[in-house]
């Protein structure tokens, strides 16, 4: 890059082609794409096991795969491990579950602040 | 409307020395009446302010030179900046009225109703001196480049900056790339006659843009936004089928596009394609 | 290789803006632990250094309130971000050097592009925890991170050689009884055993934590929309959408700042960096 022509540029601007950009000088996207939307079988087939592999249940000495990872380990392709991991982390548990976690917290702090601040008066009957 | 006696001689060198400190990299003045010849009424200073007599411009909050050259489209895509820019002009519309008692009014950056904006920013930055329109649309600052823009209409007096003929588009290496191949790094990486949204030509120093299909572009530069919520829920409303409805409602397209609207503040341009190829719109410096 | 002076100068930018820990990491030690796709280098090329900014999270007196509620839409005041806009800003500027915000939102699912956690543990800012894996720095405790890029090369820091967990007083209470105060108070999530006061295993269940750290936001929005569009009956239909929860929920939405994290009842008994939440 010349300093003497500030105007010019590097040949870098632009997203990779194989980070899903098209290049600083490109051209037409190649095909059309339609929204995508996942097969519900192919999900209740492969979610548990993309939850396994993922960072869904985390062991502190082991990360949790990639979903390019889990694709290959699974003979699936990426997209499709994105969308069911993405909608097997919402669904792995039913709502029930975060009325479970309002009640958890609820007596939690109030059992603390009972102990810690010495006011009794403060714990969930 | 007549003009005030008592304004300070040095006013508008200390409120534009005001807005740099803020935090803006450029700031300029536009006449108020000049919306009048390109704005939509209803879209003008008066209309937001009547008695409005000028309307201070700050640009800034520009991606960074290295978001520009990153290869992960979610960078500029989630971590945007246009915030920081508009402190800047709230900033300086509460001190042009506690400092100088005008009335100033900051133009909300959002939308008055669809994708219409109370103002033009654009129009005010061009107006202002700040920049000029681009093949691709956004305005650009010959030096600076690509950048946000905030702006505060008043009723003070402050000296008007005229528009600027230096553009900083077409860039000679646009030029030269037109000679050779009739087209340009925008309009090719987002041509309008295969998908895209840009359609145009350059006549000598002129860059002509004939066509932008605006809802096309919506959908890249948002998305994952309001629309594109409206759309996921509009399918999932026509769905019959259970599990279907619930691959579309826990889908990564609806989870992304809530991630968007709940941290709107740097979501909320997501599609710089156009920009990252031009060669004026990262500015001038060199880097690393 | 940047000279010492040069680092420190990056730093004092960065503690300047209101960060309470700057570390520096090497952006190529990120390759060991990190998959393909996640790395510095993958976000911008020719990543030499990682810069990491550690921000406070509520104050000592919101720590204290017996109403969670209170916690749950406190939000802070994200400096560390600040601190690392201004890092990024001044490497530029000053340092001619590429500098970006590593983007550490989600962007699928829970899966942000680049492990801000990762990120803290490699600069020397904290260690992982048996409280949902949360990095832990020896002298503050629960800290939040923001990370920049940049193709400056600068010193790194070394990663901590001493783990912040267990705390002593951890390590006595399971030597006791078996637990510690943060696998005692949240079993749902969190599961570990100690050895020679080590870290013998450690196992947190994401998911269900999701459920407790964002209560109310993007994932319950999702559940009770679904719910709602799934309920035929429109008197129940009605009764769900005017429901205190789907109302909260939205209202994360709208309110994201105040309602970043929900739950911190594991960090809440944590005895690392207590000591600077006993005030007056």
């Amino acid at each position: 890059m010349s300093c003497a022509n500030p105007e010019a540029r590097h040949g870098r601007a632009g997203a990779r082609p194989s980070d899903g950009g098209l290049g600083a000088i490109s051209g037409p996207p190649g095909r059309a794409m339609t929204f995508f939307r996942l097969d519900p079988e192919v999900y209740a087939r492969h979610k548990d096991d993309v939850l396994k592999l993922s960072n869904s249940f985390q062991r502190i000495d082991q990360r949790g795969l990639s979903d390019r990872e889990i694709a290959e380990r699974l003979g699936l392709d990426e997209r499709t491990v994105t969308e069911i991991r993405v909608i097997a982390e919402r669904d792995c548990y039913p709502l029930d579950e975060w009325q479970r976690a309002i009640d958890f917290k609820r007596k939690a702090c109030s059992d603390w602040a009972a102990a810690a601040l010495k006011r009794p008066d403060l714990r969930e009957p | 409307m007549s003009m005030p006696t008592d304004f300070p001689a040095d006013a508008t060198t200390r409120f534009k020395a005001l807005a740099l400190k803020s935090g803006a990299t450029l700031v300029g003045v536009a006449d108020a009446a000049a919306f009048d010849a390109h704005a939509p009424a209803k879209h003008r200073p008066v209309d937001l302010l009547p008695g409005a007599r000028t309307v201070v411009v700050v640009g800034g909050a520009q991606p960074r030179a290295g978001d520009w050259v990153a290869s992960s489209p979610w960078l500029l895509s989630t971590m945007g900046t246009t915030e920081r820019i508009q402190g800047v002009g709230r900033r300086l519309a509460q001190a042009i009225e506690s400092e100088l008692g005008y009335y100033a009014l900051f133009v909300p950056p959002g939308t008055a109703a669809g994708e219409a904006p109370f103002m033009s920013l654009m129009l005010a930055a061009e107006l202002a001196g700040l920049g000029t329109r681009s093949l691709a649309g956004p305005i650009l600052n010959r030096e600076h480049g690509f950048m946000y823009w905030s702006a505060v209409v008043t009723t003070a007096p402050f000296d008007v900056d005229g528009p600027t003929t230096d553009a900083a588009c077409p860039a000679p290496a646009c030029r030269d790339m037109w000679e050779r191949e009739h087209t340009t790094p925008c309009l090719r990486v987002c041509p309008l006659d295969a998908g895209g949204c840009l359609a145009g030509r350059l006549e000598g120093d002129r860059a002509v843009r004939t066509a932008y299909d605006a809802g096309r572009c919506h959908t890249r530069v948002h998305t994952h936004w309001v629309g594109g919520f409206q759309k996921v829920l509009e399918e999932t409303l026509n769905e019959p089928d259970r599990a279907r409805r619930k691959m579309l409602v826990y889908g990564d397209f609806m989870t992304r596009t809530l991630w968007s609207i709940t941290y709107s503040s740097t979501n909320i341009a997501q599609c710089f394609e156009c920009m990252r190829a031009c060669p004026a719109a990262h500015g001038l410096k060199e880097m690393r | 290789m940047a000279t010492d002076a040069v680092v420190d100068a990056v730093k004092r930018v960065g503690l300047d803006a209101g960060a309470r820990v700057v570390g520096v990491a090497a952006a190529d030690a990120f390759r060991a632990g990190v998959p393909e796709g996640f790395r510095p280098e993958d976000i911008l090329p020719g990543a030499r250094s990682v810069v990491v900014a550690g921000g406070d999270g509520p104050t000592a007196g919101a720590w204290r309130c017996p109403d969670h509620r209170v916690m749950e839409i406190t939000g802070y005041d994200l400096r560390e971000n600040v601190a690392i806009h201004a890092m990024c800003d001044y490497i530029e500027r000053e340092l001619g050097h590429y500098a970006v915000q590593a983007p550490s939102l989600p962007v699928h699912g829970h899966e942000p592009p680049m492990s801000m956690m990762h990120a803290a543990e490699l600069a020397g800012l904290g260690t992982r925890s048996f409280a949902a894996h949360i990095i832990l720095n020896p002298e503050y405790g629960l800290l939040y991170y923001a990370a920049l890029i940049t193709t400056l090369p600068l010193p790194a820091d070394p990663p901590l050689a001493e783990p912040a967990c267990p705390h002593p007083g951890c390590a006595a209470m399971y030597k006791r009884i078996g637990t510690t105060p943060c696998l005692r108070v949240c079993p749902a999530c969190l599961s570990g055993t100690m050895k020679s006061a080590r870290i013998e295993t450690s196992t947190y269940d994401r998911e269900k934590c999701h459920s407790r750290a964002q209560t109310y936001g993007i994932g319950s929005f999702q559940k009770a929309l679904l719910a709602v569009v799934d309920e035929d009956d429109p008197a129940r239909r009605r009764e769900m959408i005017h429901s205190d929860f789907f109302a909260k929920s939205i209202q994360s939405l709208g309110f994201f700042r105040d309602s970043i994290a929900q739950c911190f009842e594991c960090m809440r008994v944590c005895p690392v960096g207590r000591k600077h939440r006993k005030l007056k």
